[in-house]
């Protein structure tokens, strides 16, 4: 059978095995005959054998409307397959066709692992649809240390003795009402400075309430935790919320995932804006080895964004302006960031809500003010918004009845100009400072009712970003200009998922959470299929990855990243994955768009 | 000497759906090509079950053969007599051919060439081949795929390719065998065209290799 043996060891995901594996995958091979138009796999039933098309082609089947074109040496199926969902779509075949139909090979073969699967660089971690836990994501349990526990009046001197003793860096102080923490730190900068002294109680030097998280989170989690708050420590508790042992920094894996914390110290410790964009200048190599390290790409774009939070809060505390000190206000942030999945080169997207002032009108002064932080943001480097979403343009800097006023507008009269494009733009947001306040932008969103003129404004907004499919064999490509013969991940791949989720965001009204949070939470509500989310958030994340690691492969070759892929460029599996994902993408488009109000509650078409 | 009359081996029921029918597809290298004298150098067998071939379950077997391999049978699939030294004598693969064949449709390409062969062979077990055969030849012809070549029988390989299929190792038993099964379900598949309302069963199959079997078969 050396013809098979020859054939599919040129095709992924097959080509990678040794000559035994091949040897077995061709004794399980089946070759079946299709006429043209017979169905080869039907929808939504379990499938159970991969199909790789030997000669002749097949038609993926929506709903009737034919979706795509498999032809010799395509694989169908295995995203099915592994995921155990059942097809939404049919395959028939295009014309008469040969086939070869093989059970899941994961089952019997010797090295399943050499299965490229793998939509993102093999090299990363185990591939991404037979994957297990990286490496940076074990369970803290597993890394907690035990604890020191002492009394709040214990005195500074017997704790220290204790820490020392039982090789630790932290104590325990539970004084009858809440948990404190006791560091190293505290004793450097406390007692060795003579701020406390060395028989005072160790109350004095607690930090009350200790940063805690769940002994089931994962060592990703744990770190963004800890990058958030710009803590060392962590307090693991169990399913009661009692404390089961403490977590450090150093106790997370590698030396180098460690990194995010030291910029976080560095940003943390600047006194000036030279010394905080030295700190900042550390970032593109942190999600490099972020990156190296297996975390997945969720997580390091939740941890690029808790960084990026922290600069703008010390930009904000260096900078002090007359204008903003003078009235209640909050710093917003938009896009990505406010999403917390933002990549390597996102922009900084922000809006300034200031209370509504009793007299005069201090918008200009607040503006010039708001136009020095982002100043000072670019020279920590980053990039402000390209489109105007700054703090300091009229649209993006108001207040607070003046936001309210302008989303309402937006709402009644879908049509004016850019309201949809301003709607998109305030649903993703995220108050820095003030969260009260900043909540403004969207208090609408929840508080208004929502006519079904304007939700399906929204969603005809959110299913005209398409995905790039289409009936040649790669993608429907840019067929002209800089980016020729390119297809864009982020406008092509990502944007309709997050447009999608950011529908759901504002018929649900509720703005927080990631594109991935939002999509199951709209299957909470019944805007989406369990398979539907499951579909679209596999969809995001594989995009997202893949994306986050071309870009910081481009960094690490000192290369400007870019969201613009070469088809050609991509091994063919990634290619065939990539376009199934837009394939299944663009599927669960049609069905919202057909069907998504009428999956609103009533009182909301 | 004539033999006693001799058990055919058993077959599906002809009025079972082709779909639903085992067969055993084999083609025979052999020493040459007289009918009488000639013998097989190997055989190569694939099952069609469901209507697939599954792959596992392929059969190829050399055998060493007590006359001299003429050059022109050399020239085609290139087995010579030193690499078939260590071979088993035919007699010694009767049992196995017994039980690839027995309960399966046999099938061959120009069938008259296998069933001569088959049943010099299996007689001295006392058996022979069931009375009628599925010859994809046949069917190339019936369905007018022969590449209108007239009185000589269709060539399997160009017959593949006229139908996009691949094409095995030609002239070797069993990538001839594996190439003849993957025709058998093209035909069989398109014999169905015309008929939505009947299946095609296994005596249709039979009945078209009886009307149109190749010129050198009219004896």
């Amino acid at each position: 059978m050396k013809e098979f043996a020859d054939f599919l060891g040129e095709q992924p995901p097959f080509d990678a095995l040794d000559a035994d594996d091949m040897a077995r995958l061709v004794a399980h091979v089946e070759v079946e005959y299709f006429a043209a138009g017979a169905t080869v796999a039907p929808e939504d039933q379990p499938m159970t054998h991969l199909w790789v098309v030997r000669t002749g082609a097949l038609e993926v089947v929506d709903h009737g409307r034919v979706v795509d074109l498999l032809e010799a040496g395509d694989t169908y199926g295995h995203v099915w397959l592994l995921s155990g969902l059942p097809p939404p779509v049919r395959v028939r075949a295009h014309e008469e066709s040969l086939c070869l139909r093989i059970p899941d090979p994961r089952t019997f073969l010797a090295h399943p692992d050499r299965l490229r699967y793998a939509a993102v660089r093999p090299a990363a971690g185990p591939p991404r649809f037979v994957a297990g836990p990286g490496r940076a994501d074990l369970p803290l349990a597993r890394l907690a240390r035990p604890i020191v526990w002492c009394e709040a009046t214990d005195p500074v001197r017997d704790v220290a003795r204790r820490i020392g003793a039982a090789g630790l860096s932290c104590a325990l102080v539970y004084d009858g009402t809440a948990l404190g923490i006791v560091t190293d730190l505290d004793f450097r900068r406390e007692v060795a400075t003579g701020r406390v002294a060395v028989d005072d109680p160790i109350s004095a030097l607690a930090t009350v309430p200790a940063l805690t998280i769940d002994q089931d989170a994962t060592q990703a989690a744990g770190l963004l935790r800890m990058v958030e708050h710009g803590v060392h420590h962590l307090v693991v508790v169990g399913q009661s919320g009692a404390p089961t042992g403490v977590v450090r920094a150093v106790d997370l894996a590698q030396a180098d995932v460690r990194d995010p914390l030291l910029i976080r110290s560095a940003i943390d410790d600047a006194t000036d804006v030279d010394e905080l964009a030295e700190a900042c200048r550390l970032l593109p190599t942190a999600l490099v080895e972020l990156c190296d390290n297996g975390v997945a790409a969720a997580h390091i774009g939740a941890i690029h964004a808790a960084v990026v939070d922290a600069v703008v809060r010390r930009v904000l505390r260096l900078r002090h302006s007359p204008a903003l000190d003078a009235i209640r206000h909050s710093w917003v942030l938009l896009g990505s960031l406010a999403r917390r999945e933002p990549l390597p080169m996102s922009d900084v997207d922000t809006a300034l809500v200031w209370a509504d002032p009793p007299a005069g009108d201090p918008a200009d002064a607040i503006r010039a003010a708001a136009w020095e932080v982002l100043n000072d943001l670019r020279r920590c480097g980053f990039a402000l918004c390209a489109n105007g979403a700054n703090a300091h343009n009229p649209l993006f800097g108001r207040s607070r009845s003046q936001w309210i006023d302008a989303a309402w507008g937006w709402q009644r009269d879908p049509t004016q100009e850019n309201a949809l494009l301003l709607t998109a733009m305030v649903a993703d947001s995220r108050p820095l400072t003030d969260p009260e306040l900043g909540r403004a932008l969207t208090e609408n969103i929840r508080s208004h009712t929502r006519s079904g003129g304007f939700l399906r404004a929204v969603l005809d907004e959110a299913v005209g970003w398409r995905p790039p499919t289409g009936f040649v064999r790669d993608f429907v490509v840019q067929h002209s200009g800089e980016h020729r013969g390119q297809v864009d991940l982020k406008a092509g791949g990502l944007a309709p998922i997050v447009a999608l989720a950011r529908w759901i965001a504002i018929a649900s009204g509720d703005a927080s959470g990631t594109t991935v949070e939002r999509l199951r939470r709209g299957t909470a509500l019944g805007l989406l299929s369990t398979d539907e989310t499951d579909t679209l958030a596999g969809g995001f994340d594989g995009i997202y990855g893949l994306l986050l690691h071309r870009q910081v492969e481009a960094i690490r070759g000192g290369q400007a990243p870019s969201t613009y892929v070469t088809p050609g460029e991509l091994d063919t599996l990634t290619r065939r994955h990539l376009r199934e994902t837009f394939r299944a993408v663009a599927l669960v488009q049609a069905r919202v768009d057909r069907g998504g109000l009428h999956r609103l509650p009533d009182r909301e078409r | 000497m004539r033999l006693r009359w001799r058990r055919a081996l058993p077959v599906p029921d002809p009025r079972t759906p082709w779909r639903e029918a085992e067969f055993c597809v084999i083609d025979l290298e052999t020493t040459g090509l007289d009918l009488r004298r000639d013998e097989v150098v190997s055989y190569g067998a694939a099952i069609v079950r469901h209507a697939r071939i599954p792959c596992g379950e392929v059969v190829y077997r050399q055998l060493r053969p007590s006359r001299p391999i003429s050059i022109g049978a050399m020239t085609v699939h290139g087995l010579r007599a030193a690499d078939l030294a260590g071979a088993a004598r035919i007699d010694e693969a009767l049992d196995e051919l017994v039980g690839l064949l027995a309960g399966r449709v046999p099938v061959a390409h120009a069938a008259w060439v296998e069933r001569a062969f088959l049943d010099r062979a299996l007689a001295r077990h006392g058996r022979r081949l069931h009375r009628v055969m599925v010859d994809t030849a046949a069917l190339l012809r019936a369905t007018r795929l022969d590449g209108g070549q007239g009185g000589r029988e269709p060539g399997l390989e160009a017959a593949a390719r006229r139908l996009r299929l691949p094409v095995h190792t030609p002239h070797h038993a069993l990538g001839d065998a594996f190439t003849t099964a993957q025709l058998l379900l093209a035909l069989a598949t398109r014999m169905e065209r015309g008929r939505p309302a009947r299946a095609v069963t296994v005596a249709d199959l039979y009945a078209v290799s009886r009307h149109h079997h190749g010129p050198t078969a009219e004896r």
